[in-house]
């Protein structure tokens, strides 16, 4: 079970770029709109572009993981997933 | 609004090749899957499947609008759009038991998967989608690599050392080559596709395990896209 959490995993501007991947998950065309802005605020226009782009390309890895049913690389344990979840503040 | 050349010029490369007939659907029913794909968010029995803790459970039937579309293309349109993370070896089973072919399972998987990366990308840019494709007549390929095999698996992958003939390109077989590199290898057309927007959105498949800082041409720091990534996951329940 993968469950919510609210840190910013010690990650510069991380609340508000989460806060923008929780905008755009969510479809909010509102909250979306001032999500953006405050991330071109923290990190610049170029910064939120990132952003989005690595938010987008997610969106397919997680389908693509999901859809064909992938097996986790044994060289990647599930504890060095864990501990890289801890790190980004994320209750687990 | 500055956006990188790269990434617009992947979004055109997308559409364009979504346009043709691909290697086990024509070109109308992949511009069915994209068009379906947009209307999922007003899907009220999506809605409602994905609150309950048995997605089988509550009775009901997709909002649509396509007529090209059968009732198993529909539902798994639907599926990987509103509640990917509970696709199992069941669900894929039962579809392939219906009649669906797992070539036609992949490619669908793929349409959607890279679609959305378009659409949310224009979604926080705020930004409308692209438009509808505009089919170009022709058959599907139906070439089916002769080295896909089954692994553990929904669908068989193609091996890391298992390129060969016309997609002996799929990898970057000096690396190691992730798993979810090969998600889609049924229909190396759909592995380009992956590879193309990998590389302009995050980093090539193979270079995400060797990455280094000194290497890095992004205008947000690594911890940052990797925080960004987690996040995603984590609305979609990814397991991986």
């Amino acid at each position: 079970m993968i469950r919510s959490g609210n840190g910013d995993g010690g990650i510069l501007h991380g609340q508000i770029i989460l806060s923008f991947v929780d905008a755009v998950m969510g479809m909010d065309p509102a909250a979306i709109s001032a999500a953006r802005h405050a991330v071109v605020d923290a990190i610049g226009e170029a910064g939120m572009v990132d952003a989005a782009a690595v938010m987008a390309m997610f969106q397919f890895n997680t389908r693509a993981a999901d859809a064909a049913g992938i097996p986790l690389e044994t060289f990647f344990g599930a504890e060095e997933r864990l501990e890289v979840g801890r790190r980004l503040g994320f209750e687990l | 609004m500055q956006i990188r050349k790269d990434l617009t010029e992947s979004h055109s490369r997308l559409f364009a090749q979504l346009a043709e007939p691909g290697t086990w659907l024509s070109a109308i029913e992949r511009a069915s899957i994209v068009a379906e794909l947009r209307i999922v968010k007003d899907c009220r029995y999506c809605t409602e499947r994905k609150a309950v803790l048995a997605p089988k459970l509550p009775k009901g039937s997709h909002t649509t609008q396509d007529d090209d579309l059968n009732e198993d293309q529909v539902e798994l349109i639907h599926r990987l759009v509103s509640d990917p993370g509970r696709i199992s070896r069941i669900y894929v089973d039962s579809l392939l038991a219906n009649g669906m072919t797992d070539g036609e399972y992949v490619e669908i998987s793929a349409i959607v998967s890279a679609v959305v990366v378009a659409d949310t990308f224009d979604l926080a840019l705020g930004r409308l989608p692209r438009t509808s494709l505009e089919p170009i007549p022709g058959e599907p390929s139906q070439r089916r690599p002769q080295t896909a095999a089954m692994e553990d698996a929904f669908v068989p992958l193609i091996a890391a050392n298992a390129l060969e003939g016309d997609y002996s390109d799929l990898y970057d077989t000096q690396r190691m080559v992730p798993n979810v590199h090969r998600a889609f290898s049924l229909v190396p057309d759909c592995t380009r596709i992956a590879n193309d927007l990998m590389a302009s959105h995050y980093l090539p498949y193979e270079w995400v395990p060797l990455y280094k800082d000194e290497d890095h041409n992004r205008a947000i720091d690594k911890m940052q896209m990797e925080l960004i990534a987690s996040r995603v996951s984590r609305h979609n329940d990814c397991f991986y």
